[in-house]
């Protein structure tokens, strides 16, 4: 039995690992020079360098950008996950014939393509004075990713049972301060998974910083990569360590909430 | 709470998401459906051609392909992308020393930008790439191919990138809702004598009802709306054979200024979603409820 | 507790901060009398510096009255999107960045200011005033021609005994011949993205349909000529390199123009790549001999034309209130000498009548065929426009994948192209 487990855990990291091959090939190539990966992609390196790194940093203004990008998430997440669950709460509870249109309204919004409604929301920003200003970003993001939240925290908060809210209500809790303090906590396990999803599409969003924003000092890690990015050479050497360098703030994010959002995941589901 | 508060808190519960979401993506796509009936390109001036962008769109094979294409490749997603996170995660489950470093590298793909994983995997699919290597190194000569140049298959390759980058992800929520799963009930189906299977089957499967709602969900709102894979590694081709409905949109507002087109492009776009997502939820949570 | 009151505190300052959170300001007058000129490119910044940034230096230098505000925005999808938005709001910069498509679309919209009567206007190349015009009104000012044609490998071509790059289509044959026969690598043709195989057809017509017809555009808008009359030739040069096994038309549709085909050419994997000028910076870091030669489609011993891409073109925003300082800017820009460092930096040709031939020594072939008249220019503001040009491509992908013959592509070619003109 043991040894059965060894080895099904030895064959589990390597197949973890030919699963991530094209990452590691990603890896090794971005500290190849673009001489030595056109001669060969797929070889050994001849020399490692750091000069992509190097010149990937200053180039994508790293440490703002990337400061800036964690801000623009955090915020983004907050006010997605709060105001999805608020919606939620009554949406999932309460059934009358202008929720569910409401609940359709939302779902609605799954799928749109951003490009899609950029022209109209680009002439709104304006009136609002909202263009090259950083809560304009997290406004977009939080309208763009609610229907999600939405969709994951009403079909959460059907299976909560009713007594908790009622025994809450008995013990004199407003609506607000039951919400905040009985249901909310009980929606954590799909508030990680959402959170990390929401945070991928923040992060991971091309077009909304460099239409929205002016100022490349206010943008994004991914939209200052793509927008050095020479469109007629797509340059390995470039390319590799900014995908890279872009990821890596994010994985360390994910690397820091994995126990909350685990453990999350599990009080929720034991309850 | 509702039952005895009403209609008014229900209402300022839902106000605040209601006002962002419907000021900012709602007005935009009601406008948005209203260009769908004019021939718009872009400018302030445009004219009310009725439901003639509808009619040329529904002739057009160029874009009844786009729909079927669309269909394929989130059936095929949904289906590999789901079924390769749960066996990840029912391996992994019952292994604990090494489940927490295996499930975090695997999820490593799902951090890039679609984009940049794209372009990587536009190195790897080239005739003489990595791909094609590999398969020739140990001995598989008969399966290379010429992944993005082939009509019947560069549809499915560009799947497997999507699957690739998001099957770590699924896995983990797999994993938690695993983690979920009461002791008690895995200690009484082992007194039951239940094997790995039968334990599998009634008890593990039936309890992992949410993530499985929680994964489907995710995967379909990426695959319907997928344009950034086949735009990087293919632009649609070769002969339209990776075209989907969001990149013919995408390519109708930046290539071809025909906003009218892609307006009404989006709105079948929309339409495809609303259908698939309010069946595949009916399905999902007379699932749920019938534990 | 804490915590909901601080989500509660974000969420409100969320809904109502919209009113107060103001930037920008429309008004580009200023207190010390100077105007201020908004410009916006989708080169000078980011991977293409193009000089331009040393131009605008000489201009704020040579109009001391006028502040100028460069901003680089990132080409293709990115400017289009930025650049329509603003153009819709009214708040787009006094002048922009065109390409021929743009002028097409944005003259028809009404949001570019008519520069006819400018003085450049009448100097702009005779076939490519088209190309800066809608309805007979000029709206652009042209900055460059860019050349489309074969980088060839010569340090390559020499190892399979050939002395100088190809210039008529025997040539051509022969050389890939000479090249297999020495195990050298050959012609790369990677079209993934379609474009290459639309680039070859044109380039080969530049030679084998234009010298013949220059106005052949006009006369197919007309309906006077057709392609399976006209583009047999250059079709079947492009068969005549799959029969002749020098490209595998199978795996170049798999392989892409951009992230494959160019890195292989600088890695010594093609001996010749077609593609355009743009690409030169990046291949001129090659360690091998260049030549870049016009596609040699021609009989024995014809010279071969030139396709000329019109590239990057300044407009000026039909609502701007900067008209004067917005002249000046176009005006600086057209002359040769202001010019040169952009022509160097993309290694392109003069748009001007009065300029003479280009300095750059890899455009020494090109140059002489341009300065010959022996030139056309790509036909993206007439039949070849956007939507039927991503049919012709998807069709020139199934010849290339034997789905169709010449002509049945030629056929379908013909439909294509006629639903868009």
């Amino acid at each position: 039995m043991k040894l059965r487990g060894r080895v099904l855990d030895v064959l589990l990291v390597l197949a973890a690992l030919v699963f991530i091959a094209p990452f590691l090939f990603t890896l090794i190539a971005s500290f190849r020079t673009p001489a030595d990966l056109a001669r060969d992609p797929l070889g050994w390196p001849d020399a490692l360098t750091l000069a992509n790194y190097r010149a990937s940093i200053g180039q994508i203004r790293y440490l703002s950008s990337a400061l800036n990008t964690i801000v623009l998430t955090l915020a983004s997440c907050v006010a997605v996950s709060v105001l999805g669950a608020l919606a939620s709460y009554p949406l999932g509870r309460f059934t009358a014939r202008w929720t569910s249109v409401a609940y359709r309204l939302f779902a609605v919004g799954l799928t749109v393509p951003v490009f899609v409604v950029i022209g109209p929301l680009y002439l709104l920003m304006r009136d609002l004075h909202l263009l090259d200003n950083r809560l304009g970003l997290v406004i977009i993001y939080t309208a763009l990713n609610l229907p999600v939240s939405v969709f994951f925290y009403t079909s959460f908060v059907r299976q909560i049972p009713v007594e908790l809210e009622e025994a809450a209500a008995i013990d004199g809790c407003g609506p607000l301060r039951t919400f905040f303090t009985v249901v909310f906590p009980l929606l954590r396990p799909i508030t990680g998974t959402l959170l990390t999803f929401v945070s991928l599409q923040v992060w991971n969003n091309l077009v909304i910083p460099l239409v929205f924003l002016q100022d490349p000092a206010k943008s994004t890690v991914m939209a200052n990569a793509y927008s050095l990015a020479d469109p007629h050479t797509l340059q390995p050497a470039q390319l590799f360590p900014a995908a890279l360098l872009g990821a890596l703030p994010l994985f360390l994010l994910f690397l820091i909430f994995q126990r909350q959002v685990i453990q999350g995941m599990t009080a929720g589901a034991v309850k | 709470m509702f039952r005895r508060r009403g209609h008014l808190l229900a209402i300022l519960f839902i106000l605040p998401a209601a006002v962002v979401y419907g000021l900012f993506i709602l007005y935009p796509l009601v406008r948005d459906v209203l260009m769908s009936f004019t021939d718009n390109t872009g400018g302030p001036a445009s004219a009310f051609v009725g439901a003639d962008q509808y009619r040329t769109l529904l002739g057009d094979p160029v874009a009844r392909d786009a729909l079927w294409h669309t269909v394929v490749y989130a059936a095929v997603v949904l289906v590999v992308q789901t079924t390769l996170g749960l066996l990840f995660a029912t391996l992994l489950t019952r292994r604990p020393r090494i489940r927490r470093t295996v499930s975090s590298v695997l999820l490593l793909p799902a951090l890039m930008s679609p984009v940049m994983a794209s372009f990587i995997w536009s190195y790897l699919y080239r005739p003489d790439g990595g791909i094609n290597t590999f398969l020739g190194s140990i001995g598989l000569h008969a399966l290379q191919q010429i992944w993005l140049g082939d009509a019947s298959i560069a549809l499915y390759a560009i799947a497997a990138v999507n699957i690739w980058m998001f099957a770590g992800y699924s896995c983990i929520i797999f994993l938690a809702g695993y983690a979920g799963i009461p002791q008690e009930l895995l200690d009484a189906a082992d007194l039951d004598g239940a094997g790995w299977w039968q334990r599998f089957r009634k008890v593990e499967w039936a309890m992992l009802a949410p993530a499985l709602t929680v994964n489907v969900t995710l995967s379909l709102i990426g695959s319907l709306g997928v344009f950034d894979y086949p735009l990087v590694l293919t632009g649609g081709g070769p002969v339209g054979s990776t075209n989907t409905l969001a990149l013919l949109v995408y390519q109708d507002i930046f290539r071809n200024s025909d906003f009218g087109m892609g307006a009404a492009t989006a709105v079948v776009l929309l339409v495809l979603v609303l259908v698939v997502s309010s069946s595949a939820g009916a399905l999902l949570r007379r699932r749920e409820r019938v534990l | 507790m804490i915590f909901s009151r601080r989500s509660f505190a974000a969420l409100s300052a969320l809904l109502m901060i919209a009113p107060v959170a103001a930037c920008g300001s429309g008004d580009s007058g200023s207190a010390d009398g100077k105007v201020t000129l908004k410009v916006a490119g989708w080169k000078g910044g980011g991977a293409e510096p193009a000089n331009v940034a040393e131009i605008n230096a000489a201009f704020a230098k040579a109009n001391p009255d006028i502040n100028l505000e460069f901003s680089y925005v990132p080409p293709n999808d990115v400017y289009q999107q930025k650049l329509q938005s603003q153009l819709l709001a009214g708040n787009a910069p006094d002048v922009f960045m065109a390409d021929p498509q743009k002028v097409q679309a944005w003259g028809k919209s009404g949001y570019l200011a008519d520069l006819s009567s400018q003085g450049w206007a009448g100097g702009v190349a005779d076939k490519l005033k088209p190309y800066v015009s809608y309805q007979d009104k000029v709206l652009a000012a042209p900055m460059e021609l860019s050349p489309v044609g074969v980088f060839v490998n010569l340090d390559l071509l020499a190892k399979a005994g050939v002395t100088k790059p190809p210039a008529d289509f025997p040539g051509m044959l022969s050389t890939l011949a000479a090249l297999k026969a020495k195990g050298q690598p050959g012609l790369a043709l990677p079209d993934a993205q379609g474009f290459m195989a639309e680039f070859v057809l044109l380039m080969s017509a530049a030679t084998t349909v234009y010298q013949q017809t220059p106005d052949w555009d006009q006369q197919f808008t007309a309906g006077k000529v057709t392609f399976p009359g006209s583009y047999q030739e250059p079709l079947n040069q492009l068969k005549q390199i799959g029969d002749g096994g020098y490209v595998d038309f199978k795996s170049a549709v798999g392989t892409d123009e951009s992230t494959t085909g160019q890195p292989d050419f600088i890695a010594g994997k093609s001996a010749m790549f077609p593609g355009g000028a743009w690409l030169a910076a990046a291949i001129s870091k090659a360690s091998f001999k260049t030549a870049f030669i016009p596609w040699p489609g021609g009989a024995a011993g014809a010279d071969p034309s030139v396709l000329l891409f019109p590239g990057t073109m300044w407009a000026v925003n039909a609502k701007t209130k900067q008209s004067d300082a917005a002249h000046k800017y176009l005006d600086f820009w057209a002359r040769s000498a202001n010019l040169a460092p952009y022509l160097k930096a993309e290694v392109a040709i003069s748009p001007f009548k009065d300029a003479g031939a280009a300095a750059d020594p890899l455009l020494e072939t090109m140059a002489a065929a341009y300065t010959a008249g022996r030139y056309t220019l790509f036909p993206s503001n007439s039949w070849d426009l956007a939507d039927p040009e991503t049919k012709i491509r998807s069709i020139l992908q199934g010849f290339l994948l034997g789905k169709t013959d010449v002509p049945a592509t030629l056929q379908a070619i013909q439909s294509a192209a006629s639903a868009g003109s």
